[in-house]
């Protein structure tokens, strides 16, 4: 199941940009947090359970990696745990370590979920609306790339029965380029076929299976809120010279809550869709 | 207003985004790379669209762009053998600086549908985009002499490892750290020597051989 995908792409767009920016610009460990968690349910639901599971080992190790690394390169803050080479290692610089790891898988998880929710036709939607040559450019390159492997593999394959004495990457190189002068050959021919049927022509019009509906403008309306009330109640943290975090007074609170909100929408919008369509099949 | 667009990005739009990331803090220099390296690539995008680019050029941006991503997969068996750069040099040669660049960018977006979007992206579109652009100044000289070549091959290799360096060290650190960015440049001096040898034998291979194909396009059907 994946209906949050069938939201339009601007929405699409707009709540992955809002959530990822905001996760990178604004450095503290209970955004990271929530960035990461409502980041990691979110690839648990869309996407295959066993690889994000197991995606994440690989995840976590690069998160304590930082953690790690951190204090190795940087010798601020009050706190010395203990020395290394006359180098000191700081309890700051680790925790400033343990953040910035979070916010770095966080937006790398919300990247998984983006690449598996945002498909190439959306992309090419998006793009034609800022360029149309841009998104032609992009459709014909997607067309081609599997055809040029394809034309690729027969020629190696011919290639190969032909002449057994070459060894493998003189052969790959033969017949790449055997292939790009095949390719470039059909390339005039099809934009030969293009302004036969009027490519530079005025009045083109473009068809889109997308529809911006109430729903979308709702979502929009509610992330791009959201966003604006997180970024004027941010909770700022002080690492250095000691770790100090905010005080938790009502604007931190509002700014937490409407972060944490935003970050969980579309965990929740996900599985909100999947409880109804199996109660919906538990009545018939 | 794509003409006023053309320089209000490179006046205003990228110093704004240094601007906000100075007054939020000092631990924002991550996002406002990756922001500015995306917004230097816009300049080049929107000459693409303002300009008279022909039907053909357009097809032939496509192919060249759809060989350096197919090249990822068919090269996929010798492992760090990638024909991108040389691809990206090689129609920079032949179609200009500006196309080179589009060739890189498109590249680097392009291939990332494949093998994943992640905000490494705008560094690599920049990274290749450059190394197109200023093949494409340096048109005369790559065309004439093979050494010429080898030294771009050589130095396009250090360029793009270095971006991604500056890369992994901004968001490895959230800001510039020189110890940790030449730590990581020695660690990663294996991959890049391997690298280059890629990138200079696909040029010393290719740049021949696509480059007679090119031109025998080119006066054949006046591109």
């Amino acid at each position: 199941m994946n209906t949050f995908r069938n939201l339009h792409p601007v929405t699409l767009l707009c709540c992955f940009l809002y959530i990822t920016v905001f996760s990178v610009f604004n450095f503290n460990p209970i955004y990271s947090g929530l960035s990461l968690c409502g980041a990691f349910l979110f690839a648990l639901v869309i996407q295959d359970k066993k690889a994000v599971l197991r995606s994440f080992i690989g995840y976590f190790i690069l998160l304590i990696l930082i953690a790690v690394t951190n204090p190795l390169f940087s010798h601020n803050g009050a706190t010395a745990l203990f020395f290394i080479n006359d180098n000191r290692i700081t309890l700051e610089a680790f925790i400033y370590g343990v953040t910035l790891g979070m916010a770095v898988v966080s937006v790398l998880y919300w990247f998984r979920c983006f690449n598996e929710v945002f498909d190439s036709e959306k992309y090419l939607y998006v793009f034609g609306r800022v360029s149309p040559k841009l998104a032609l450019v992009f459709s014909m390159t997607l067309r081609f790339v599997p055809e040029l492997i394809g034309s690729f593999k027969s020629v190696n394959a011919s290639q190969k029965r032909f002449d057994k004495s070459r060894g493998r990457l003189r052969r790959y190189l033969s017949s790449f380029s055997a292939v790009i002068g095949q390719s470039l050959e059909d390339a005039v021919i099809t934009s030969d076929s293009m302004n036969a049927r009027g490519f530079n022509l005025k009045k083109r019009t473009s068809f889109s299976r997308f529809r911006f509906t109430f729903y979308d403008a709702v979502y929009l309306t509610v992330f791009t809120v959201l966003t604006a009330v997180a970024a004027f109640n941010t909770a700022s943290f002080e690492y250095y010279p000691t770790f100090c975090p905010p005080e938790l007074d009502l604007r931190t609170v509002i700014g937490i809550i409407s972060f944490g909100a935003l970050a969980f929408i579309p965990f929740v919008y996900e599985i909100s869709e999947e409880i109804r369509w199996k109660l919906s099949l538990s009545k018939i | 207003m794509r003409k006023a667009l053309i320089y209000i990005v490179p006046l205003l739009l990228i110093p704004a985004a240094v601007i906000t990331g100075a007054v939020i803090g000092d631990r924002s220099y991550a996002a406002v790379s990756a922001i500015v390296a995306l917004l230097s690539c816009v300049p080049f995008f929107l000459g693409f669209e303002s300009k008279k680019y022909s039907s053909r050029r357009l097809v032939i941006l496509a192919v060249m762009t759809a060989l350096s991503v197919a090249g990822r997969f068919i090269f996929a068996p010798v492992p760090f053998f990638k024909p991108v750069t040389a691809i990206v040099i090689i129609s920079a040669v032949y179609f200009g600086g500006e196309f080179g660049f589009l060739t890189g960018a498109l590249s680097a977006v392009l291939s990332n549908f494949y093998f994943g979007q992640g905000p490494w992206t705008p560094f690599q579109m920049l990274a290749w985009g450059l190394i197109g652009f200023i093949a494409g100044l340096l048109a005369d000289p790559l065309k004439r002499s093979k050494l010429a070549l080898i030294i771009y091959a050589v130095l396009s290799g250090f360029l793009y490892s270095a971006v991604m360096d500056v890369w992994t060290t901004m968001w490895a650190d959230g800001g510039f750290n020189l110890s940790r960015f030449l730590a990581l440049t020695a660690t990663s001096l294996p991959i890049t020597a391997v690298y280059i040898v890629s990138n200079i034998i696909f040029l010393l291979v290719l740049m021949k051989v696509i480059g007679v194909k090119i031109e025998r396009l080119i006066t054949k059907y006046e591109i």
